[in-house]
């Protein structure tokens, strides 16, 4: 009745594709969120238990990257959706954990150039 | 569709349009460089304060930093249920996970003032050193947004509320849900570079 007043012309097959489509859409935000809960978890067990070296860095900067990316795709839901916008937000996670990763395994090369 | 939902990949089907308008993302975008410019202050810093900054995150209250990325996402995800919501038209379950939203940041400022409070205690503030000053500048900069992006979605409940949104035309409302994962965006930086890199 409802997608009737909406005007949709609805039979059958397309109600259940749209009720399965929403049903996935919403155990994909569940699944989504388990995982970046999942991923901070793992990057404070790190923090907390590991001795600082380069392995770490790199690990918790593409974990950072990798929950951005699943951010934007799924939970603000620019998958699939036009490339300017979606591509922007997520150059934002494919620049900045790489810039911080380099920065904090070469901090005497960050030093040099940032000294006058 | 099965296996684009259980491998996160996006559906093969034609580009839709992007989620909310244009002046939205130039102010997300305006946001996010200006966090990007503090997270590069900072590296600079730290290159030239080593000592300094792999013993300022020992000293912080690293509990209070992976509570807060905590209630970020969860409410995050709330932001995206109330959106899904919408899409299905259901009013009601929209707000109620906005409620949820609203309940995530009021949680978030409760956790940042513990986490001050925490700080104070043990003789740490702003002036302690430089990693402290970074931290509180970038720390209380991020507060403020969680403090306005709270007022936008207190705006977005009253306009969906009152039905200013409905099913077919809820831009508004997309605006403000960006708005929100922006400062949850954000956040994902500021956890690793704070408390766990050392």
């Amino acid at each position: 009745m409802a997608y009737d007043r909406l005007g949709l012309d609805l039979n059958l097959p397309t109600i259940i594709r749209i009720t399965v489509t929403l049903m996935f859409n919403r155990k994909r935000l569940m699944l989504v969120w388990l995982i970046l809960l999942i991923i901070t978890l793992g990057n404070a067990l790190l923090a907390e238990s590991a001795e600082p070296s380069s392995w770490v860095v790199l690990i918790v900067c593409a974990g950072a990257a990798l929950k951005g990316k699943l951010v934007i795709d799924w939970l603000m839901g620019l998958a699939g959706t036009e490339r300017a916008v979606h591509w922007s937000m997520l150059s934002y996670f494919y620049l900045l954990p790489p810039i911080i990763a380099i920065a904090w395994l070469f901090p005497d090369l960050v030093e040099r150039l940032t000294t006058l | 569709m099965l296996a684009s939902t259980l491998f996160l990949r996006p559906p093969s089907t034609p580009l839709r349009a992007s989620p909310a308008n244009i002046a939205v993302w130039i102010l997300v975008w305006a946001e996010l460089t200006e966090f990007a410019l503090f997270f590069i202050v900072f590296l600079v810093v730290r290159a030239h304060n080593p000592e300094l900054f792999s013993q300022g995150p020992t000293q912080l209250n690293t509990q209070a930093g992976v509570l807060n990325t905590i209630i970020l996402l969860t409410s995050s995800f709330c932001v995206a249920r109330a959106m899904e919501a919408m899409q299905r038209g259901r009013k009601k379950s929209c707000l109620y996970w906005l409620w949820g939203t609203l309940a995530m940041g009021s949680a978030y400022l409760a956790v940042k003032g513990w986490e001050y409070h925490w700080n104070d205690a043990a003789g740490f503030d702003s002036r302690t050193n430089l990693f402290f000053t970074l931290y509180y500048y970038l720390t209380f900069n991020h507060l403020l947004h969680v403090l306005v992006g709270m007022c936008t979605i207190g705006w977005g409940m009253v306009r969906t509320y009152y039905g200013y949104y409905s099913q077919e035309d809820h831009e508004g409302l997309e605006g403000v849900a960006c708005y929100w994962h922006m400062i949850d965006l954000v956040w994902i930086l500021i956890f690793p570079l704070l408390y766990v890199l050392r």
